[in-house]
């Protein structure tokens, strides 16, 4: 097998593009795991690797929730029934580890099991790099590729930098996500609100009752109909149904 | 130099510039967690029936910071103000509680319409824009109006209110703190309705909107007597507060028994 000469420099131009395209990406997909894919897949060309996949530490485990090629799941259920591998040392350890060749045996030493599977697999050279959260490790960017290969530390950073952002507008994206849909509950709550006050007072005019008994009304109907209080209400208001 | 040491060296810097983007993102981060973990003891009381009174409590501490007499935090829905919730840091401001309510008009009024912001250091000059908010705040003892919204999604839900006894422009620090506290305001309004069941206002948010609520019992009411449109019922209503300086309650109380006699209009 040949060995593949890793990129010495990142060109500026290239580096404008894969920027450029995050970018996009992020506008493009919204959701977070969308995006987190769409940069994954981006990068295997920028970096020249065979596949990268990512994980993110969930209760004690490491959960794939990106990958590019399809077999990533394999070489990383392997690891978590073994509960050994590159990954899960990576982050124990906090600190990235790159194999230039899986069969040198120092691998194979460390991760006998992982590492049969890798190069049953097709693998011959991996990369991890621990990707930091807010306040600690959360979780793991794997680089694969099939030819032994000699890892430069400047592209393993930029690697990890654009995951890490992709990472962050993920989490910011989800919790606005969260606001905006509690945000439209409460427009509708308050909409549904109105509609039904002006109907009690609609019907607490027409009958000469209190608003409390004019609500009664209102409920005891939409009950008894198997109708919502807001849909009786805008008849009230809107239809002249009196109850 | 080399060319390619040159774009290395660029490379380096511009990985440099966004190592320290992500660390400025961390700390971004870091705070949203910290608002997190203060949204989960707000959890933790609204289930011991502590929390209605919470956003009181925010208010009231901010009043000496920002330099305001009275505070109040406005929700809104199709941009109309649809709850109310205000505190006093002196008396004899009474007449502001409500006050957009009764006249249809004033700075979180503009705000919950879409309004970026609305301030006012001078609410004497700003009668032409809100020719009856602003005589009737001056007169309860309001000098400046400043309101900032309460944003979600781009959007505005509502609005920070704050009135001053002086005149002047808020300075660079309490703008800052203003703005912080809208945006404390609003995370509390989603947190305390994040537990309500869908298609119900949460129980905490009950304060809020309790008077404007009885106001839209009147209008159905008044528009009832009267064969005219809810909306219509309750301009009407606003035009006899103003013209006769009555409360709310009062004005809701009237509607309800057919007191107000509109009929002639």
């Amino acid at each position: 097998m040949t060995s593949s000469e890793a990129k010495q420099a990142i060109d500026p131009r290239q580096l404008l593009d894969l920027l450029s395209d995050f970018v996009g990406s992020l506008a493009a997909h919204p959701s977070a795991v969308e995006s987190l894919q769409s940069v994954c897949e981006r990068l295997v060309s920028f970096l020249d690797v065979r596949a990268i996949g990512v994980s993110h530490v969930e209760d004690g485990h490491l959960r794939l929730v990106a990958y590019t090629d399809a077999r990533i799941p394999g070489q990383h259920q392997a690891e978590d029934e073994q509960r050994s591998g590159p990954d899960i040392e990576a982050v124990a350890r906090v600190e990235a580890l790159s194999i230039e060749d899986l069969n040198d045996g120092s691998a194979a030493e460390r991760w006998p099991a992982y590492t049969r599977h890798a190069l049953a697999t097709g693998w011959r050279s991996m990369a991890h790099l621990p990707i930091f959260g807010t306040t600690h490790v959360s979780g793991v960017l794997s680089l694969y590729h099939d030819q032994t290969r000699r890892w430069v530390e400047l592209n393993l950073a930029m690697a990890r930098l654009i995951v890490e952002l992709a990472e962050l507008y993920g989490a910011d994206w989800i919790e606005i996500q969260k606001h905006k849909d509690v945000s439209a509950q409460l427009q509708q709550a308050l909409d549904s609100r109105v509609v039904i006050e002006q109907a009690k007072g609609i019907l607490a005019q027409a009958y000469g009752i209190s608003v409390t008994e004019a609500f009664e009304r209102l409920r005891v109907h939409a009950r008894s109909r198997n109708a919502k209080l807001q849909a009786v209400a805008e008849a009230v208001v809107n239809l002249g149904l009196r109850l | 130099m080399e060319a390619t040491a040159i774009l290395r060296t660029q490379s380096e810097r511009a990985i440099l510039r966004s190592r320290e983007a992500v660390l400025r993102s961390r700390e971004l981060v870091a705070k949203a967690s910290a608002t997190l973990a203060a949204s989960e003891d707000i959890r933790r009381r609204f289930v011991q029936g502590e929390l209605p009174t919470a956003l009181l409590r925010s208010l009231e501490g901010s009043l000496g910071p920002l330099g305001a007499v009275s505070a109040a935090v406005m929700i809104a829905s199709d941009g109309t103000p649809r709850g109310e919730i205000r505190v006093f840091g002196a008396d004899g401001l009474e007449r502001l509680d409500h006050l957009e309510f009764l006249v249809g008009e004033g700075p979180g009024t503009d705000i919950c319409r879409g309004g970026r912001s609305a301030l006012e250091p001078h609410l004497a000059e700003a009668v032409d824009r809100w020719p009856a908010y602003a005589p009737a705040a001056l007169e309860a003892g309001a000098v400046a109006a400043f309101a900032f919204p309460l944003r979600c999604a781009r959007r505005n839900m509502g609005a920070l209110v704050l009135n001053m006894a002086k005149p002047g422009l808020l300075d660079a620090r309490r703008f800052e703190g203003a703005s912080d506290l809208a945006n404390c305001c609003a995370d509390r309004i989603l947190k305390m309705q994040s537990l309500a069941r869908p298609g119900e206002l949460a129980l905490g948010l009950e304060p809020l909107v309790g008077t404007n609520m009885r106001l839209q019992q009147g209008a159905g009411a008044l528009s009832k007597e009267l064969g005219i449109l809810p909306a219509d019922a309750l301009a009407l209503m606003r035009a006899y507060a103003w013209e006769n300086a009555i409360s709310i309650e009062d004005l809701v109380g009237l509607a309800l028994t057919g007191g107000l006699g509109l009929d002639q209009f």
